[in-house]
């Protein structure tokens, strides 16, 4: 194979023709490109000397020196055998989608909807189950924003609210919800920490501590949840470590939802903050999946107790039913109940119970001196524990918790951290959303009205909450500043926490939960909910970790049954 | 239970005399409207803080900022009114409220308000359109002279908007002073209503009298708002003229008149209010509320400039097209022009794809880039169109075909290097600023056993040039907060540099049709938009970075020709062969394969070797690359076909393209030499499909394709100077494969550096 020659012999006929630019003679052109001179005056008859100007006039050139490309008498390459993609996600026509009956169809693709999917593609490999997906949003982003070279801090801000819009309903209770309509929802955006829910605090829980354990440690593991993120950071070390000491031995790391490892050449894809696109790609990766973005979900179809399907509409307002013997519904603590509802799936719980933490920021000052070595970042959580029902979060430097290797980190004298603090807010039955069937959307399907408000416990919390701040912070050695008009510590408005959850909740009593606790809805076999709406209780700790993790189990349970009933 | 609010600057101009009155009545809101007789609107932001303060402290809110949105003529200029209605937002930000009171608008006297009704709506829509992007509800109230003054009118409005944020404001008084009957109004404009102002009038006089009084029929009204469990607010505005009973009282007076008045009204309705505790306990214990973020729009992942900005800017430089080229130009005019206020552009015809280069991203796994890309819509497969460079590919957005590029980064051979028309020395300056900042590393293939194995076989059987390759690829893990996630350099990654230097406008969907050129010198660029708008932008200094087709292509398109403009069309003649090794003689962990052997006076070609996935159990396979040297020739050319034109009216390409007898000797020996490789790393073929087969890859498969604009000293022999420009023209530059004279290698990371020595040229002509 290695000793084929060349083929010179069959030279191209092909003439070649170059126009003369000011100043070219016959010449010229034979002394610039080595022609014989008299070959090239027998080749252009038209032209009258060899040197005069030929600006702009066609001239022949001998053809017997170039051979074309394909002369030699190797093989071409193959074109390549592909079946494209139009995005870089797979996607199915609705069309399509309708000719199928699906084993399991997953409404939404934020955390709940996409741990659900990435577990039972994970479990059922490339067996002959119809898995299908929708999601009512576009796709905007192939990864979590955080990884896009471009953005900072600052832009990050600025993309979310303009990606995001508020949520319609909300106001004047909840003016501080948003929502995310595209593929991967709220999780291209959040902001990655994923401790544990402190479940000794919260006696009702319904799932057996040992085994939310379990799918804790599989949550975690999927989600790289690590707390090395601020490793070797004098920053987070001296203030971890004074904490630590005067009161707060609980103190930790926090644990974050990224793989921090470097990149490894020659492999494709190492998103380094999570998002729910990672197990998209993973359940891509094992098995084919129907996805439709676009696709809202209107009404959930049954039949004598069963799930049958969902019926839903593309963006042009085109209705499709998608047959299904188990719908798992992840749309959100807002679009899941709201969906339930329109759909006829009343239970006394259903859109009742909405839970929040209540939310409190603050601004401390140290001084650069105080931190020896490296700086580094700071990640610290001063968990919820017995007697204290709030959690706060230390954050910073400002500007630079997380950035970009095309930032240059400036170095500042003062460092700014950043306090988020979470209050435990008690689950009440008149915190809910309902329908207003006066207002419609695009789709037929009535809006939400958000009811909420802090009960005389949670405000008691919040006020604690200030006086607690105060306290850490002196403990710490941090300085509370007012500064920009934002005071030292100050309360951000209901709703602007994405810790929504609780109106499609988990539990054992009809009356006070909608779903049983493997997510399947009370009296309506098939139907699941995978979305934070399932949660109880949420404690005073960010919850996506235990949707997950809660997901997780849900496909099991699916998985046991067989994909169907 | 509904809340009460009222208009407190009614009671006095003072805020602590209307705070006093409205606790004594149990008030805790305030519909803020003006302080010490200034306006709402016109509060300066130390005014604004300071009344919020005063209110925190003793437990008021603010229910609604009762602007004069909308009390302007409707022939008066709204955009300057819009700023107004921009101010009212912040302040509704500002004081924690989501409630605006807007107006529908005066109608000139005499003339018929339907004259005015497109107008109107279109007004009220675009103000619903702002609240509704910045998160706050208006309600219109109805008041006499405005379009909305009749029910008919108002509830037309409402319908038209149909948007949950405009609502109704209902003031059954002003529906009397307008001659409406405010219950027949009420039916109209009952489900939008959010928001009571509960004052009363008669018919006859037009005179506004204490709730109850009047001809409004409140007890109806009430009996309505009670079915309806409306829990909103109910805003106390009293309106009582001191005159006839009331000429004696004050304005404190008059106002608990009216407060008395509504409240027996409410309580004869069955409807409850809130009570607020006693004023002397201010509820402080709370911490104040949050001001809103600082927002601003911000639609895409990268800043975009929009192009009716860009035709009205004049620029220092304009770079066309962001493949390698324009970015690294870009970046390098950033950093060097910092604080210098001077004006960067840069347009791209394509739109924005990926932020990221595609290998970055873990949805591009198990296959999904190759199918991307695969995508004619993406990658087009020019050479379809062009018979004797049927490989070529073109990625027509931002960050071209490095979005996918797999980073390979090695150096021009020296013999190459020689020959062109840069000092080497200057060379060597610019390929260390361009690895350093392309984060070009060696390590991830230097310490692979699988590379170490292998360079030993090939060192000793003379192969002494053979080295891992160099890779454009951030190793560093997440450390100390920062983010390497965007590990394969793409353009995208000098574009984020740049951006955080300074600013810089950037158009997408923006392509270059024309270059002008005014007194001798570049003057600007003509872009045309998918939308077949056109747009002139002035620059001093236009660097094209179209890649090596486009690039001449826009120069012929606009009359610059040059004896070499689209001649010496260069890429290399690629082979591809499949290899396999005895995985029994290698170690359990092997690293990753990367080895590249350059280019020689002697070897006339440059091998590549790189894993081909998955793996075997029983043999490593991994591809070897060949590319033979093609020298370049005046007659391989880029030509415009004047009879084929896009739809931007641009003459396509057509391009000639053949080896020349040298060319085919490189070949004959590459294949040779790819047999005696064989041989010294102990690997045997792997027959691809049935047979072993070395494959010749179509001219331009190998995004080498350069030249056209080649740099050189003569003008008879090469289309720009040493810097880049145009030869004769001042002021326009290429920067992009195009310039490359010659090649022996993959052309990136030189014509990076190029591009790179380029902008600092420019940026001593700017000084």
């Amino acid at each position: 194979m290695f000793n084929k020659s060349i083929n010179l012999t069959k030279g191209s006929k092909d003439l070649k023709m170059y126009i003369a630019n000011d100043g070219d003679t016959l010449r010229k052109i034979a002394n610039q490109n080595s022609f014989d001179l008299d070959e090239l005056i027998s080749l252009n008859p038209h032209i009258s000397g060899t040197d005069v100007n030929i600006s702009r006039i066609q001239v022949k050139f001998p053809s017997s020196n170039v051979v074309s490309a394909n002369q030699s008498n190797l093989d071409l390459c193959p074109p390549p055998v592909v079946e494209y993609i139009r995005e870089w996600i797979p996607l199915t026509p609705l069309e399509q989608m309708e000719e199928t009956e699906y084993d399991v169809l997953v409404v939404g693709t934020g955390a709940g909807g996409g741990a659900v999917l990435w577990r039972l593609c994970e479990q059922w490999g490339q067996n002959c189950k119809n898995i299908g997906v929708i999601e009512a949003g576009n796709l905007v982003l192939p990864t979590q924003a955080r990884n896009i070279p471009t953005m900072n801090s600052e832009r990050l801000d600025y993309y979310f609210r303009t990606v995001s819009k508020p949520l319609t309903g909300a106001i004047p209770d909840y003016p501080g919800a948003r929502q995310v309509l595209a593929l991967g929802g709220r999780t291209l955006f959040w902001n990655m920490h994923s401790p544990r829910l402190n479940l000794s605090e919260i006696p009702e829980w319904p799932v057996p501590i040992q085994e939310m354990d379990i799918y804790y440690q599989i949550a975690e593991r999927v989600m790289n949840v690590t707390k090395q993120y601020p490793e070797g950071s004098s920053f987070t070390g001296i203030l971890l470590d004074r904490l630590q000491r005067n009161g707060y031995p609980e103190t930790t790391e926090l644990p974050i939802a990224a793989n921090l490892g470097p990149s490894v050449y020659g492999q494709i894809g190492t998103d380094v903050y999570f998002s729910t696109i990672e197990f998209l790609a993973e359940a891509f990766d094992r098995r084919t999946i129907d996805l439709a973005i676009n696709t809202r979900a209107v009404q959930v179809l049954t039949h004598q107790g069963h799930v049958t399907g969902v019926k839903v509409m593309s963006s042009n307002k085109k209705v499709y039913v998608l047959k299904a013997k188990t719908v798992v519904l992840s749309a959100s603590t807002f679009e899941t109940p709201r969906l339930l509802l329109h759909s006829g799936i009343q239970g006394r719980a259903v859109g009742h119970f909405l839970t929040n933490h209540s939310f409190i920021k603050a601004t401390g000052m140290v001084s650069r001196s105080d931190f020896p070595g490296v700086l580094g970042t700071l990640a610290v959580s001063v968990p919820e524990t017995e007697g204290r029902p709030y959690e706060v979060h230390l954050t910073g430097p400002d500007g630079f918790y997380w950035y970009q290797p095309y930032e240059e980190r400036p170095w500042t004298p003062e460092l700014e951290i950043l306090f988020t603090c979470f209050g435990k807010v008690e689950p009440r039955y008149q915190n809910r959303i309902t329908l207003d069937p006066s207002r419609k959307d695009a789709y037929g399907v009535p809006e939400i009205q958000v009811h909420f408000s802090f009960s005389e416990q949670d405000l008691a919390i919040i006020r604690r909450l200030e006086e607690a701040v105060e306290r850490l912070a002196s403990t710490a050695g941090i300085r509370l500043v007012s500064q920009d008009g934002m005071p030292a510590i100050c309360l951000q408005p209901a709703g602007d926490l994405n810790h929504d959850s609780g109106t499609c909740r988990m539990g054992t009593d009809p009356m006070t939960s909608v779903a049983n606790t493997y997510g399947q809805i009370h009296g309506v076999s098939g139907l699941y909910v995978a979305d934070n709406s399932v949660l109880p209780f949420i404690g005073a700790t960010n919850l996506t970790l235990t949707t997950v993790a809660l997901a997780i189990r849900t496909a099991d349970h699916i998985i046991r049954r067989g994909g169907t009933i | 239970m509904i809340t009460l609010s009222a208009f407190g600057d009614e009671i006095s101009p003072d805020l602590d005399v209307q705070m006093d009155v409205l606790a004594s009545e149990g008030i805790r809101h305030l519909d803020l409207r003006s302080v010490n007789g200034k306006n709402v609107l016109k509060f300066t932001d130390e005014e604004a803080a300071d009344i919020k303060k005063r209110l925190n402290v003793r437990g008021f809110r603010v229910a609604s900022i009762g602007s004069p949105i909308g009390k302007i003529m409707i022939t008066d200029d709204f955009d300057t009114h819009l700023k107004e209605f921009r101010r009212a937002i912040q302040l509704a930000h500002f004081f924690g409220t989501p409630y605006i009171r807007v107006f529908s608008f005066y109608m000139p006297k005499g003339k018929s308000p339907y004259i005015y009704r497109a107008e109107v709506l279109k007004r009220m829509k675009k103000l619903a359109e702002i609240a509704e992007q910045e998160g706050v509800i208006l309600v219109l109230e109805n008041d006499v002279g405005l379009y909305g003054s009749s029910g008919e009118r108002a509830k037309e409005i409402l319908n038209y908007v149909h948007s949950p944020y405009l609502y109704a404001a209902f003031d059954p008084a002003n529906f009397i002073r307008s001659q409406v009957n405010p219950i027949e109004a009420y039916q109209l404009v009952k489900p939008y209503v959010a928001y009571y102002h509960m004052k009363d009038a008669r018919f006859n006089t037009g005179q506004v009298v204490p709730p109850g009084e009047g001809d409004a029929d409140l007890p109806k009204l009430l009996v309505s708002i009670k079915a309806d469990n409306y829990t909103g607010f109910m805003s106390i505005e009293p309106h009582l003229k001191a005159e006839g009973k009331y000429a004696e009282l004050n304005d404190v007076e008059r106002f608990k008149i009216v407060a008395t008045a509504l409240k027996k009204l409410l309580e004869e309705a069955g409807i409850q209010w809130d009570v607020s505790p006693n004023p002397s306990e201010p509820e402080r214990d709370l911490p104040p509320s949050c001001p809103p973020t600082d927002t601003r729009p911000f639609p895409t992942w990268i800043p975009l400039a929009s192009l009716n900005k860009m035709a009205q800017t004049p620029y220092d430089v304009l770079i066309v097209g962001s493949g390698a080229g324009g970015g690294a130009v870009l970046w390098r005019l950033c950093e060097q022009l910092r604080q210098s206020g001077k004006r960067i552009g840069m347009v791209e015809a394509g739109d924005l794809l990926l932020p990221t280069n595609a290998r970055n991203l873990r949805i591009m796994s198990g296959g999904r880039m190759d199918r991307y890309f695969a995508n004619p819509e993406i990658q087009r497969p020019i050479g379809m169109f062009l018979p004797e460079f049927s490989g070529a590919k073109q990625v027509i957005a931002l960050g071209g075909r490095t979005l996918q590029w797999g980073g390979v980064c090695p150096r021009m051979p020296l013999q190459v290097l020689q020959k062109w028309p840069v000092p080497m020395k200057e060379l060597a300056f610019y390929y260390n600023i361009a690895e350093q900042n392309m984060n070009i590393t060696d390590a991830n293939t230097r310490e692979s056993l699988i590379n170490q194995i292998l360079l030993k076989r090939l060192w000793a059987r003379g192969y002494d040039g053979a080295m891992g390759y160099p890779v454009a690829f951030n190793i560093k893990p997440t450390k100390y907060g920062e983010v390497p996630s965007d590990a394969y350099f793409s353009s995208v990654s000098f574009l984020a540099k740049a951006l955080n230097l300074r600013p810089f406008d950037l158009a997408v969907n923006a392509r270059a049709v024309q270059v002008f050129i005014d007194k001798g010198r570049a003057a600007g660029v003509q872009v045309i938009t998918p939308e077949q708008q056109s747009h002139f932008i002035h620059a001093k200094h236009v660097v094209l970075s179209a890649g090596s087709l486009e690039t001449p292509r826009l120069l012929l398109n606009s009359g610059i020709r040059g004896s070499a403009i689209g001649h010496y069309l260069t890429d290399a003649a690629a082979v591809r062969t499949v290899m396999g090794l005895n995985r029994k003689e290698l170690p359990e962990i092997m690293g990753k394969l990367g080895i590249i052997i350059p280019e020689t006076e002697e070897r006339p070609y440059q091998l590549q070797l790189f894993p081909k996935e998955p793996t075997l159990p029983e043999q490593m396979t991994f591809y070897l690359h060949g590319y033979g040297k093609v020298e370049p020739q005046f007659e391989n050319s880029v030509t415009l076909d004047s009879n084929k034109k896009d739809k931007y009216g641009v003459p396509e390409i057509q391009v000639h393209y053949s080896y020349s007898p040298k060319d085919l000797t490189n070949l004959q020996k590459m294949l040779e030499g790819i047999g005696r490789v064989f041989t010294a790393i102990d690997a045997f073929p792997i027959p691809e499909n049935s047979e072993p087969t070395i494959y010749l890859r179509p001219p331009g498969d190998d995004n080498w394709e350069s030249g056209t604009c080649r740099m050189g000293d003569d003008p008879l022999t090469s289309a720009t100077d040493r810097y880049g420009q145009i030869h004769g023209i001042p002021g326009l530059f290429v920067a992009d494969n195009s310039v490359l004279p010659s090649l022996g290698t993959n052309p990136t990371l030189t014509t990076v550096a190029l591009a790179i020595s380029t902008a600092d040229y420019i940026v001593q002509q700017l000084k």
